[in-house]
């Protein structure tokens, strides 16, 4: 067989697992009980590899916060002395099959959702969404922070974890994956537009809830902030995708990309047939709509995992089933038409179960092919928040980001390097 | 009557352009062929790529809105003067042309043409020189397989033409072929292959062949002389310029680069035995 015939293949087989794995969202627990090499003091954030010194101010702002809610500091200028110090570990989350939106911080003792692809078994793990505004993954540390993380990863997570326990003994766990098929049907693209996926997520779990045994206090507690934060399954949506693209990863000769992430600092991308090295730029600047009494001159580079979404064949991959989007992230429907038609040019099918009403019900488009990036000269799209380039203030914004070509040329000349006789 | 600025003028542009008048010859939505009385051809563009007969535009539309298929410009003072459009001509000229070949640079290239060649591999489109199932694949491999150092005149001549598209596989492959081949043949004790411009015109499109004419005497693209260039400097930018090289056209990039490369691998072959043959089994033209 020809290489090239080896690529084709090995590409077919890399989007035809990423498109038939069957994530269900099987169980809630402690970030160090369910995520792999996660003890002792270390912290997992959004995109490549990335030293204190190097991160940007909401990548601070989050390590700073999660330092306190941990307990090994008490105040954000022990914290940071203590980033500083070396003493904590910086790992990307995509590093242990995990995934987190905007800088992405897990902790060890925060709660997160475990995803398993019932195919071939690989799990995947989402910390839990704090909703907008002022919040850890935005570099806001305030005590509101904390208070809301705190309550998080008790009164919350223990609901979540007992609905999610009835839901696993009741039908072996929730398949987010049909949400989000439903949910692009419904005006979500599924990155930053949940409306329509929370919703539906509430209709699964309101039964369990019902039989939860927990008073009307708590579960009414539990309910209003769901329902007030359609952003609640971003997260359990980010750990699908990670399932998704992790069954597609490490296939010889595979060119389609099975991570694309930003730390706010660099973009980075993993390529299938090339194993967990990186290949990384830096992070672009994200045009879009701010919040008043913000510019673009406040805005941090592109920063967080969600880009998972797009990854797997969603997002802003499929903007043109998501008209409602385009005006929070300072776009027109045509744009959103126009992005979706162009990521059709860059990747290698159409999601057999992803589709778009607009477009006759046509698949999303689906699996980054480095080569056609470069050929095309056409790179991924998204949309995505906007976080303050300074710790401690949180989302001013949304918009839209295109990745930069670099990362996939370098991958392309490692892929020769990699292959070559 | 629109008023378009040009960006960069090529070196040989005011040269040619003075052979009055300049036919339109093809007009498409970024660039347009323009034939002078003379026969030489001009190119006009709203991309961004410059070489020694090409016109670089700033054009907020289509440069079909304003050069038309059959029109004739003239040059008056410093203006391209149209139908539709003036193009003001800038001061800002480009002069390419390839670096002096160096013989232990291009030795020096040899893992590095051999990963191209994989790189050529995987991103042939369908219908190029090395897509194993195009149409045209086992002419081109019959070619290409003529080839060697004491037999290039007549493979690529016959050749000439093969293919489809506005600019022919073959011509295309032939061009990358011959910019490099002439740059370094003598320094491998060759001599340089220049062929009839007579004869490549019976044979293919006026357009297709003024291009080729050009290369076989260094004059390219910028994009295909950043790939000759890079390998008589022993550049490791080398195949990030030729992954550029690929971008263009649907196939032309990858067989004008597969030209290239196939001619270096030719070239080397003399010194450095089993490359060539490496490098055909990879682009699977053996």
């Amino acid at each position: 067989m020809s290489i090239k015939e080896e690529v084709e293949t090995a590409n077919k087989l890399a989007v035809e697992k990423m498109m038939e794995s069957n994530p269900l969202l099987v169980d809630v627990g402690l970030a160090k009980d369910k995520i792999p090499g996660m003890q002792g003091k270390i912290l997992l954030h959004a995109g490549p590899p990335i030293a204190w010194e190097k991160m940007s101010g909401p990548l601070r702002g989050a390590v700073i916060g999660a330092s306190i809610y941990e307990g090994w500091a008490e105040d954000a200028r022990r914290a940071e002395k203590l980033a500083a110090s070396g003493e904590i570990r910086f790992e990307p989350c995509h590093n242990h099959n995990a995934v987190g939106p905007m800088a992405g911080v897990i902790s060890p003792n925060m709660p997160v959702y475990e995803v398993e692809d019932q195919k071939t078994g690989i799990k995947a793990f989402s910390n839990f969404n704090e909703g907008l505004g002022k919040v850890l993954r935005y570099g806001a540390y305030d005590k509101e922070v904390i208070d809301r993380l705190n309550w998080l990863g008790t009164t919350f997570s223990e609901v979540m974890k007992d609905v999610v326990d009835q839901i696993r003994k009741d039908k072996g766990g929730l398949s987010f994956k049909n949400i989000i098929a439903q949910a692009l049907t419904m005006g979500d693209d599924c990155h930053n537009r949940y409306v329509a996926a929370t919703s539906l997520f509430i209709r699964e779990i309101v039964p369990y809830l019902f039989k939860s045994g927990y008073d009307q206090k708590r579960i009414q507690e539990f309910y209003s902030f769901i329902n007030a934060n359609n952003f609640t399954t971003l997260n359990i949506g980010m750990a699908t995708a990670k399932a998704m693209t992790l069954s597609a990863h490490n296939i010889k000769y595979s060119t389609i990309v099975t991570t694309m992430s930003r730390n706010g600092t660099e973009t980075g991308i993993r390529v299938s047939g090339l194993g967990d090295r990186w290949f990384t730029s830096p992070a672009p600047r994200i045009k879009g709509l701010w919040f008043p009494g913000y510019s673009e001159n406040d805005a941090n580079p592109d920063i967080g995992d969600s880009a998972i979404t797009e990854t797997a064949g969603f997002g802003g991959f499929a903007m043109a089933a998501a008209p409602a989007i385009i005006s929070w992230v300072g776009g027109s429907a045509s744009i959103a038409l126009e992005i979706t038609n162009k990521m059709y040019e860059i990747t290698y099918t159409k999601h057999k179960y992803f589709t778009i009403p607009s477009l006759d019900f046509q698949g999303t488009p689906t699996g980054v092919d480095i080569r056609k990036v470069v050929k095309t000269g056409i790179t991924p799209h998204i949309n995505t928040g906007v976080a303050h380039k300074d710790p401690g203030i949180g989302q001013i914004g949304a918009g839209l980001v295109v990745f930069p070509m670099q990362m996939f040329k370098d991958a392309l000349v490692a892929f020769a390097e990699e292959y070559s006789l | 009557m629109e008023r378009l600025t040009a960006v960069c003028v090529g070196s040989k542009v005011l040269e040619y352009s003075g052979s009055m008048p300049i036919s339109i010859i093809k007009a498409f939505d970024n660039v347009v062929y323009a034939k002078t009385s003379k026969s030489h051809l001009l190119v006009i563009t709203s991309g961004s790529k410059r070489s020694d007969i090409t016109v670089n535009v700033d054009a907020p539309k289509g440069l079909q809105n304003y050069l038309i298929e059959g029109e004739q410009l003239s040059l008056i003072d410093n203006s391209m003067v149209g139908r539709y459009a003036d193009i003001i001509l800038s001061e800002n000229t480009y002069r390419g042309g390839l670096a002096k070949g160096d013989k232990n640079a291009l030795l020096s290239c040899r893992e590095e043409l051999v990963k191209a060649a994989t790189l050529l591999s995987i991103l042939a489109p369908q219908d190029a020189i090395c897509d194993s199932k195009g149409r045209f694949f086992e002419s081109y491999k019959r070619a290409i397989n003529l080839l060697s150092l004491d037999n290039i005149h007549q493979p690529l001549l016959e050749n000439i033409g093969l293919g489809s598209g506005l600019t022919p596989s073959f011509d295309d492959f032939a061009s990358g072929f011959l910019a490099i081949y002439n740059n370094y043949a003598r320094l491998f004790g060759r001599e340089r292959i220049i062929l009839s411009r007579n004869l490549i015109l019976k044979r293919t499109s006026w357009l297709s062949g003024s291009i080729l004419d050009y290369a076989q005497h260094g004059i390219v693209d910028e994009d295909v002389a950043h790939v000759i260039n890079s390998i008589s400097r022993g550049d490791k930018n080398f195949l990030l310029n030729i992954q550029e090289l690929t971008i263009k056209g649907h196939t032309s990039g990858v067989d004008t680069a597969t030209g290239i490369v196939v001619a270096a691998a030719l070239l080397m072959g003399s010194e450095a035995r089993g490359f060539m043959y490496d490098i055909m089994r990879i682009l699977g033209l053996t």
